[in-house]
């Protein structure tokens, strides 16, 4: 071999290298190769999956909700979403044009979606049948239909705060919330493989993964009996210009909720067109201070504590010192209750009374009842957002602390925590955990979990439940919750008022009035708790408020329960006599209706009452409505009058108050006053008309 | 035609290899290009007679004593320039470039056949050099040599065959003996020019280099060769996903899969296994070339090899290295498993020079 003036050697040595650098740099591929074909493979296979399988939802049917007579209360209906491939849309601005008028979208805003980088993009959600089906006419590529469920509420507001409303895609208040995963089910998909520009391969796998509908729920709701709870509430709420009003049934046996409902509410189908407030299951998440149904807890533990006789006496001077303190009883105006029996303290629900019955059971007893009795803690209720309450912690409690919760003040509960232990009181002495849901059901009807009553503890003897319920039902036949009383049945209950507190005092306005009861009282079956929040008309006492609104409910829940009327000894319906309320003011009035059993409606904006009717002295039957004005005095004379406010009296009451005053009435509807022409505080010439409409309740707010 | 004693010096390892590599390739193809045509197996054919063809000149080429190539440089260099120019006139532009001719029944890439040009021109070059490299002067002449068609490559634009050439070009200086203190001078002095190839760069070669260091940098444009070559690599796992299973390759989201991504549906179909076998192959390749080149019996024959050598070591390290993220992409074909007409019978012709070198190493005996 001729190489000339290099050398063999180095041409070889060279050579040599070159092919060792060529080696290395195959040995470098390999190493690579291996790194992301052995140790990155896997990761890099998910990753080429997710490229080629795309896929459009199939939402899952959400559950029905039923009411305990498998009344529909919340259903679901399939609605179509129309969903955008944007790879396979050729033109998205035509694409756009076409659809804009049939979904009522603007043009830019889907040529937007049209452009977005991603597989599959939502264009709208649930869309009515109607214009799904025009999209699907136009047979535009790249468009496509998956289907999901929407959501209705065939009783508009019924329930509402119980049932919550789905958003669209989850629950998000209410039942609806709480069961999420059970109502919800498993949403399906439709898998299909597409290549690189997302177009859908024809010879591609198309996987369909059905949806798993959600269960059924059965509550223990009656949606005869929420109908019959919110119609009362409406009125009352209309009546006496509440800013809220709530109630709650259930069944003292088992905890089973039976109505739970708040005023004003709002529509599960618009919920968004309600301010996010009204969501707010007030009936279980508000606290207040109880008052004198809080007085119930002090009696039930001195009983079973053998600290309580009815036959002893009591002197109630109208106030009580505690610890150099003055402690006032609601009579302390008229000198005290004076001497009276133990009975008689819970009938006209005597705070010294009280306070020496607390006092008694000493803090650590009457806190362990109190808090046996479920207060100060969650009640275990199946719905969002349940609220605490607040009690004096140990540290806090002196005299004074411990003589205030013994009548009711200075303690927060809520609601649902008082309906229960009064349910203690009623049943035996089982407090219970409340519950909503019946029965979860899967698609064929059958019940795949049921919901049992649960006993959290014993807190007291049959025999202290039977004499609190025999008290109770005293307190109602003869006491200060006669407003509340229903011929032929044996109706237990108290009344609560109390003044609400506002950054830490008492608001002198602001009142809660409540009431709570049960029927029959040896052998309830009902219990229901009544409460009006801060009205603004008629007299501040929960006896004239909330026992009346109370009644009417009861009447007719024990009517459609079919519970029988007891045959009393006297046939006749019971009567009292008018007492003469001129001259008095509305408070004082109030207080002398107390334990009569008569109903104090008020018209006018002055101090004294100048005219009642019926007129003092007429024996009138139970819970007749006694009509007071407070106005001037000589409207007869007076050629000019002022028009006060008459919304939320019945026509009855508004002819009879523009009767008195000269007037003349031209009424428009039935039902409670909700206008009036000219408007309150006018003046007006005596004998002019004045238009009033009237509405029922069926078509209030 | 020639004399049937030489068949005992042919080298029929190399001849094997590339076969195997080209049968390789066709299975490969076939299913690279599977949903190309209503006809999944139309490109397969073509690339099969564009195999049968280039086995056809590569036997003409061996039948020519080599030494004739030296002789007629002038005229390959001539019409080498023309060939190359023409297509700046009368060329088909394709995806932005201006490299091909159409023949009506193929498009002829010229580029192709300049490699083998000048490794024929410049070997004869520096074969009258001899013993004179360690001179810079004649160092610049080998360098201008190669640049006057580079340059008009480069123009077409064709950045990977631009430095394809570099590579022979420094394959066979190398090789032919110069200075290793001049050649790293020059590849100093190629790398202080950077800025200048840089601004006569088109956006999307910037792009591609840019990209190459970090191809998230625009995943859906620039860097989505990369990603998807990569993914569908590193899918393919051990084994493979088993011929026409690839779903990268299957489902188009592989670039380019039957030409400069070829390697990446190979390496999703076959594995890291097929991979090897494949790297492997190419091996043997260079090494069968090296070993004929050393037993040539001139440095004609010698500096021939040597360019052939470079010119497969370079396009198969930056094509393989491209796809799995190791190598900017530059577009070059991957030697006799790509798609393309022009390159097959190139890489053939190649062959064919070096079996013709190795036939040709000893005197005739009788």
């Amino acid at each position: 071999m001729e190489k000339g003036a290099i050398s063999t050697l180095t041409l070889k040595k060279r050579l040599i290298f070159l092919f060792f650098l060529f080696t290395f740099c195959i040995l470098i591929l390999i190493g690579r190769l291996a790194w992301i074909q052995l140790v990155k493979a896997e990761e890099l296979q998910d990753e080429a999956y997710e490229q080629w399988n795309r896929s459009i939802p199939v939402t899952a049917l959400r559950g029905t909700i039923y009411d305990r007579n498998k009344k529909i209360l919340a259903g679901s209906a399939t609605a179509e979403t129309i969903v955008a491939i944007p790879k396979q849309i050729e033109n998205p601005e035509e694409t756009a044009g076409a659809l804009s008028s049939v979904l009522d979208m603007s043009e830019e805003r889907l040529k937007d979606i049209f452009t977005q980088d991603r597989s599959l993009v939502y264009v709208k959600r649930k869309v009515e049948d109607e214009a799904s089906q025009k999209v699907r006419e136009l047979e535009l590529s790249g468009i496509d239909f998956a289907k999901e469920s929407k959501r209705f509420y065939p009783s508009g507001s019924l329930a509402s705060h119980v049932l919550g409303f789905a958003g669209i895609d989850e629950g998000l208040a209410g039942i609806e919330f709480y069961y999420e995963d059970t109502l919800k089910g498993r949403d399906g998909r439709i898998i299909y493989q597409s290549d690189a520009r997302g177009l859908q391969m024809p010879q591609g796998v198309q996987q369909y993964i059905p949806s798993e509908p959600g269960y059924d729920m059965v509550l223990t709701l009656d949606e005869t009996i929420q109908f019959i709870v919110e119609r009362e509430l409406s009125k009352a709420r209309l009546e006496y210009d509440a800013s809220s009003v709530i109630a709650i049934a259930i069944n003292p046996q088992t905890g089973e909720v039976l109505s739970l409902a708040k005023k004003p509410d709002y529509d599960p189908n618009n919920y968004m067109d309600y301010p996010a407030e009204s969501w707010q299951i007030t009936p279980i998440f508000a606290t207040f201070e109880p008052g004198s149904t809080f007085k119930l807890v002090t009696l039930a533990a001195a009983i079973e504590e053998n600290m309580y006789r009815m036959d002893e006496s009591f002197h109630c001077p109208g106030h009580a010192t505690v610890a150099g303190q003055t402690i006032r009883c609601w009579t302390s105006h008229k000198g005290g209750h004076g001497s009276i029996d133990f009975l008689e303290v819970v009938h006209g629900s005597c705070n010294p009374g009280f306070i020496t019955l607390g006092q008694r059971l000493e803090e650590e007893k009457l806190f362990r009842y109190i808090h046996a009795f479920g207060f100060g803690s969650r009640t275990g209720i199946d719905l969002p957002g349940e609220g605490l309450g607040i009690l004096f912690s140990p540290e806090q409690v002196g005299p004074v602390e411990l003589a205030t919760t013994s009548f009711g003040q200075g303690v927060s509960v809520t609601p649902i925590q008082q309906i229960m232990a009064v349910a203690a009181m009623a049943n035996g002495g089982k407090l219970l955990e409340p519950y909503i849901v019946k029965e979860f059901l899967d698609t064929d009807g059958n019940v795949v979990k049921r919901n049992e009553p649960e006993v959290v503890r014993e807190v007291l003897s049959s025999d202290t439940s039977e004499q609190v319920s025999w008290i109770m039902e005293k307190v109602v036949s003869e006491g200060s919750g006669l407003n509340a009383f229903i011929e032929g049945y044996e109706i237990a209950g108290k009344t609560g008022t109390a003044q609400k507190v506002e950054q830490g005092v008492y608001a002198p306005d602001k009142n809660i009035m409540s009431f709570v009861g049960f029927a029959p009282a040896d052998d309830p079956e009902i219990l229901l708790f009544v409460a009006v929040d801060e009205p603004k008309s008629g007299p501040m006492w929960a006896s004239q408020i909330a026992a009346p609104v109370f009644r009417n409910m009861m009447v007719d829940i024990l009517n459609y329960l079919d519970i029988p009327r007891k045959v009393t000894e006297t046939e006749e319906a019971r009567t009292v006599r008018a007492p003469d309320l001129v001259d008095s003011t509305i408070d004082d009035a109030s207080i002398q209706l107390q334990t009569k059993g008569l109903i104090l409606k008020i018209a006018g904006e002055g101090d004294l009452i100048t005219k009642q009717t019926p007129k003092p002295g007429a024996v009138v039957p139970l819970q007749t409505n006694i009509l007071v004005y407070t106005g001037d005095e000589n409207i007869d004379d007076s050629v000019e009058v002022f028009l006060p406010d008459l919304r939320g009296k019945t026509v009855r009451e508004v002819s009879e108050i523009l009767n008195w005053m000269g007037l003349h009435l031209n009424s428009y509807g039935s039902g409670v006053a909700v206008e009036q022409d000219p408007p309150p505080d006018t003046q007006v010439e005596t004998g002019s008309v004045v238009n009033v409409e009237f509405k029922s309740h069926a078509d209030d707010e | 035609m020639f004399d049937r004693k030489l068949w005992r010096n042919f080298d029929y390892p190399l001849l094997f290899i590339v076969l195997l590599i080209s049968a390789y390739g066709l299975v490969v193809l076939s299913s690279a290009t599977r949903n190309y045509s209503a006809d999944p197996l139309l490109y397969v054919h073509r690339q099969f007679i564009w195999v049968l063809a280039g086995l056809f000149v590569m036997f003409i080429i061996i039948s020519i004593d080599y030494s004739n190539f030296s002789r007629l440089h002038k005229h390959f260099y001539v019409a080498n320039l023309i060939l190359l120019i023409s297509v700046l006139f009368v060329g088909t532009e394709v995806y932005g470039s201006q490299r091909w001719i159409d023949l009506n029944f193929m498009l002829l890439q010229p580029s192709e056949f300049a490699k083998l040009i000048i490794i024929i021109t410049l070997a004869r070059f520096l074969e009258t050099k001899e013993g004179e490299l360690d001179d810079f002067k004649n160092l610049i002449l080998a360098f201008i040599h190669v640049a006057i068609p580079v340059f008009i490559i480069f123009k077409q634009p064709d950045l990977g065959t631009s430095l394809v050439f570099l590579a022979i070009l420094f394959g066979m200086l190398f090789l032919g003996g110069a200075k290793i203190k001049h050649l790293l001078f020059t590849i100093f002095s190629g790398v202080a020019a950077f800025p200048l190839l840089w601004m006569n760069l088109e956006e999307y070669q910037k792009m591609r280099l840019i990209i190459f260091t970090d191809p998230e940098i625009d995943p859906l444009n620039h860097g989505y060769q990369l990603i998807q070559s990569v993914i569908a690599i590193g899918s393919g796992g051990t084994f493979g996903k088993g011929l026409y299973q690839g779903s990268q390759n299957m489902h188009d989201f592989l670039p380019a899969q039957h030409t400069d991504f070829i390697f990446s549906v190979l390496g999703e179909e076959f594995g890291f296994i097929g991979a090897a076998v494949l790297l492997v192959l190419y091996f043997l390749l260079i090494y069968r070339i090296l070993k004929i080149s050393m037993s040539a019996k001139d440095t004609f024959g010698f500096l021939i090899c040597a360019g052939v050598a470079s010119m497969f070591i370079f396009q198969v390290l930056v094509n393989i290295g491209m796809t799995i993220s190791i190598m900017p992409v530059t577009g070059l074909p991957l030697p006799f498993l790509s798609y393309g007409g022009s390159s097959l019978m190139a890489n053939m012709l190649a062959i064919g020079l070096v079996l013709n070198v190795g036939l040709r190493r000893h005197k005739i005996m009788f």
